[in-house]
């Protein structure tokens, strides 16, 4: 009778548990995603934005890359937001069909801290040379070169690099190995390289810092942080020759139709003459299949109108408050194909 | 059982109960732990991936030789720091200064420490002791092995001052009092009396201590500069086998992520190991 009376206990609070659970399950649609630093504040003030207009809830938190990527690929959120697009070696691991649309450009700036010096411009040598300890002062010859003008301090470079896996570290590497040969085969283009000499640090929040309190250190970061932290950054050389400061215009510079249409190309060291030659999409993937692990359609419906806001005019809009650039209009319809190939089929 | 009734019952079940789920959860992440470490071990060889110093992700080379010396070489340092104040400081409320208002005052003030979040020490090591080194021109940009190991040891003190006061408490009140009657001082006391009664559980707070210091996560990520070299001096910047973990978790590729967890694994074991030790050196002591 009492093994009994614990039975019946014990049902009805798994039926009551259950219960809670399908109620708060119907009440409203919940999204899940992943992303990293490099356009972490434009997505936390986009998102709440979204969440507030249309009700749909979306949790959102941004550990390091491979973090995210790894969840989506595990179905455990809805999307992954990198600034990288997926590598071949990643894609083999997905077994059903991704879409990498691109919602927002912005730059890899590098922000340096050197007393009294407003203006500095460096070339991707140099820079190779600076992350490979080749040159390790600032009044280097090779430096005092392209800087005419400017009186560089004997202060030793602390090159500062991101300890975590890092898709700005991946853009930044592939930018090097674009006039430095040996770098792919001596450092590689991935996520983490194996630096020799520097600081690291785990986020771009934390690489900012470290560049902020630390004489003589320069540091990649997306231009937004630099920004944000007062960070004087490099004008760097392009295909041209010339040296670019990076700024929304000559972000925007970089996406101009070189006659590809392919929308998955990266935006490093684009031939225009006014463009600044470190630039990428942030990207939000997602399944292309939305019917997947049990997902009602009505989930389907809230990712499509997500993604569809995010390359919207209010979006973007937002987007260059935040010192980012948006997109150009072409790779908005481009986009907005992209989005339109999204299916629900079991 | 019988005379129990259901109320007993269930309490027996439920206490029965959480005390089997204690140990399935343990058994669980040592299972965890093991298979997903296997692997790594599998690739590189058990004593290869102690061995080895690499983390190069374009070769795929991983060893953690680097993160275990950086590891013991922080704790170590730390240890040997506060070694000296934390003896004194628990000598001196638990031995001189017994009873009297400035040794219990000292007591709440390093409880409170203990309690103080590491990310605290972490924030003052980052703003204060490291611009406080870079003026000095100790090591190359203030952050190291010897920043990390100075604010370990400041963090530490208070916790192996609690244990060590844990210890000295024991000691019998009579065996002091008669040593003193027979005109002895309080140094002769405390090298003669208090530290061999309780060799062993200062042996046991050392070792505690440096458990914790080994495992501390966040003071060392900010200052010990991640770097993934072999560091050749205590100013170098280098990795421990926590920082490593929190600075390369969620890694993708599989090998790198086994890796990763081979090196958790590590740091469990040593854990364990020095936990044992410390029963083992508890056990032999008469009470």
């Amino acid at each position: 009778m009492q093994k009994r009376n614990i039975f019946v206990l014990a049902m009805f609070f798994m039926l009551f548990f259950t219960r809670c659970g399908r109620f708060s399950g119907t009440s409203a649609v919940n999204l899940s995603g992943m992303g990293n630093s490099f356009a972490q504040p434009f997505y936390h003030l986009i998102f709440s934005n979204y969440s507030r207009d249309t009700g749909i809830e979306i949790t959102y938190s941004d550990p390091c890359n491979s973090n995210g990527i790894r969840s989506f690929r595990d179905k455990t959120v809805d999307f992954v937001i990198s600034n990288a697009l997926l590598t071949p070696k990643e894609l083999a691991e997905f077994h059903s069909e991704v879409l990498q649309i691109p919602v927002v450009l912005g730059a890899i700036s590098l922000a340096y801290n050197i007393p009294n010096v407003k203006q500095l411009n460096l070339t991707s040598v140099i820079l190779a040379a600076i992350y490979t300890s080749q040159i390790t002062y600032w009044d280097d010859e090779a430096i005092v070169a392209v800087n005419s003008g400017v009186s560089l301090p004997h202060l030793a470079i602390t090159p500062v690099y991101r300890s975590d896996e890092a898709g700005s570290t991946q853009t930044f590497s592939l930018f090097l190995s674009q006039d430095n040969a040996w770098w792919e085969k001596q450092m590689g283009i991935s996520k983490q390289l194996n630096f020799s000499k520097g600081l690291a640090a785990q986020s771009s929040l934390a690489v900012a810092s470290l560049v902020e309190n630390t004489q003589g250190a320069i540091g990649y970061i997306s231009l937004e942080y630099a920004t944000s932290f007062k960070l004087p950054v490099a004008a760097v050389q392009n295909s041209s020759g010339a040296f670019i400061q990076p700024n929304p215009d000559t972000i925007l510079n970089a996406t101009i139709d070189d006659g590809s249409t392919n929308l998955l190309t990266t935006l490093i060291r684009s031939e225009q003459t006014n463009a600044y030659p470190i630039c990428c999409y942030s990207w939000i993937i997602v399944y292309r299949n939305q019917a997947y692990g049990g997902r009602d359609e009505a989930k389907y419906e809230s990712m499509k109108s997500l993604l569809n806001y995010l390359i919207g005019e209010e979006a973007q809009k937002t987007a260059k408050l935040l010192i980012y650039t948006p997109l150009p209009q072409k790779v908005v319809e481009q986009a907005k194909q992209l989005i339109h190939t999204m299916e629900w089929q079991s | 059982m019988a005379i129990l009734g259901m109320k007993g019952k269930v309490f027996h079940i439920a206490i029965t109960g959480s005390a089997v789920l204690i140990l399935l959860l343990a058994a669980g992440i040592l299972y965890i732990l093991v298979s997903e470490a296997l692997p790594a071990f599998r690739h590189f060889g058990f004593f290869r991936f102690i061995a080895t110093d690499a983390w190069n992700p374009s070769e795929e080379q991983y060893g953690a030789f680097a993160f275990i010396v950086g590891t013991f070489s922080t704790a170590l340092l730390a240890l040997a720091i506060s070694f000296p104040l934390s003896l004194s400081v628990s000598l001196f409320s638990c031995e001189l200064c017994k009873e009297r208002m400035v040794a219990s005052f000292l007591r709440s003030i390093m409880n409170f420490l203990a309690r103080v979040p590491s990310i605290i020490y972490g924030v003052w090591g980052f703003y204060f002791l490291r611009s406080l080194f870079i003026q000095k021109g100790i090591g190359n940009y203030g952050l190291g092995i010897l920043t990390a190991s100075c604010v370990l040891a400041i963090m530490i003190l208070p916790y192996t001052v609690s244990l060590l006061n844990a210890a000295f408490d024991k000691t019998p009140f009579r065996l002091k009092e008669m040593a003193y009657s027979l005109g002895a001082n309080p140094l002769d006391v405390i090298s003669k009396v208090s530290l061999p009664l309780v060799k062993n559980e200062i042996i046991v707070a050392y070792l505690l201590s440096l458990v914790r210091v080994m495992g501390e996560t966040i003071i060392v990520t900010i200052l010990i500069g991640n770097t993934y070299q072999m560091p050749t001096g205590i100013t170098q910047s280098g990795n421990t086998m926590s920082s490593i973990l929190i600075n390369q978790i969620g890694a993708f590729a599989l090998l790198k992520a086994s890796s990763l967890i081979a090196i958790a694994l590590l740091l469990f074991g040593l854990t364990a190991i020095l936990n044992v030790v410390s029963k083992y050196l508890l056990r032999r002591i008469p009470v």
